[in-house]
């Protein structure tokens, strides 16, 4: 009996002393981390509603519109800076909004292109400082009143 | 003629001014179709050549629509695709067939939108 408790410490020593050493070679490497994002077919809404990526890395975010050509449905991905969100969605809410001052807004971190349904496009980005961030779709009606976004986490 | 009867008569008149007024506030009908808002009076086989016919849909767009303040607007959706009509204060989803109903209270320009389709877009002018 004692010998078995033994063995099992033995084990989880050897198991943190794995994780321990694993640990430090992630965080110093130079890491690229590849996001794929796309809508739910013809519904205004991402497939994914939070994302992950580590501190440090270059993301390689590729955002598909899985929209029907026949729902003539536009979509793209941004990220906006933090505690923005408010103000854009109040902006995005506006039914007098211009198209050209939201996609230009100085409240966007990245951004894919504004995509027709069955288009797909890819940014690299290097991840902003640790933290959330709301990632949304820059159609206005996409973002504000149907929801259209998400968080990215980076950790 | 006594004071009662100046008052009754008074009345009278304020009432039938007020369904005057109410009689005065018409309906009109603006359809939703191949992406774009048109006239409810559009006959079915100009409706129909512009669901074949961007081009078509286009040509028979509708960018302003005047009405009187107390008017409704009925948007029926005749597209074979979902919409979401907007404008502040006011937003329903809306399947093919489905209508929403809106009326204008207020004088000057509202700005109705497609939630999901942002170049669908009908300035309703509401005049006095």
């Amino acid at each position: 009996m004692k010998r078995g408790i033994c063995s099992l410490s033995l084990g989880i020593l050897v198991g943190v002393a794995t994780i321990s050493v694993a640990a430090p070679v992630f965080a110093e490497e130079p890491v690229n981390v590849t996001v794929t994002l796309s809508t739910k077919g013809n519904d205004v809404s991402f497939d994914q509603s939070s994302l992950q990526v580590p501190f440090g890395s270059t993301v390689k975010l590729t955002f598909k519109n899985a929209a029907s050509k026949k729902s003539g449905i536009e979509h793209n991905v941004a990220i906006l800076k933090p505690g923005s969100e408010e103000h854009f969605l109040k902006l995005m809410s506006d039914p007098s909004y211009e198209m050209e001052k939201i996609q230009h807004s100085e409240d966007i971190l990245v951004k894919t292109q504004v995509l027709g349904p069955g288009k797909s496009d890819t940014i690299t980005f290097k991840a902003p400082a640790k933290g959330y961030y709301t990632y949304i779709c820059l159609v206005p009606g996409h973002g504000s009143m149907l929801g259209m976004k998400g968080i990215l986490s980076v950790r | 003629m006594s004071r009662f009867s100046q008052l009754i008569s008074s009345s009278i008149i304020v009432v039938l001014a007020a369904a005057a007024f109410q009689a005065v506030a018409a309906d009109h009908t603006v359809i939703q179709a191949n992406k774009t808002f048109v006239d409810g009076s559009t006959p079915q086989d100009k409706l129909d050549a512009i669901l074949k016919d961007e081009a078509v849909a286009k040509a028979a767009t509708l960018e302003t629509l005047t009405v009187k303040k107390g008017d409704t607007i009925t948007f029926k959706n005749g597209d074979t695709v979902t919409h979401h009509v907007f404008t502040t204060g006011f937003n329903e989803k809306q399947e093919p067939g489905q209508s929403s109903k809106l009326t204008f209270s207020d004088s000057g320009d509202v700005i109705v939108r497609c939630a999901i389709h942002p170049k669908m877009k009908l300035t309703v002018k509401v005049t006095d």
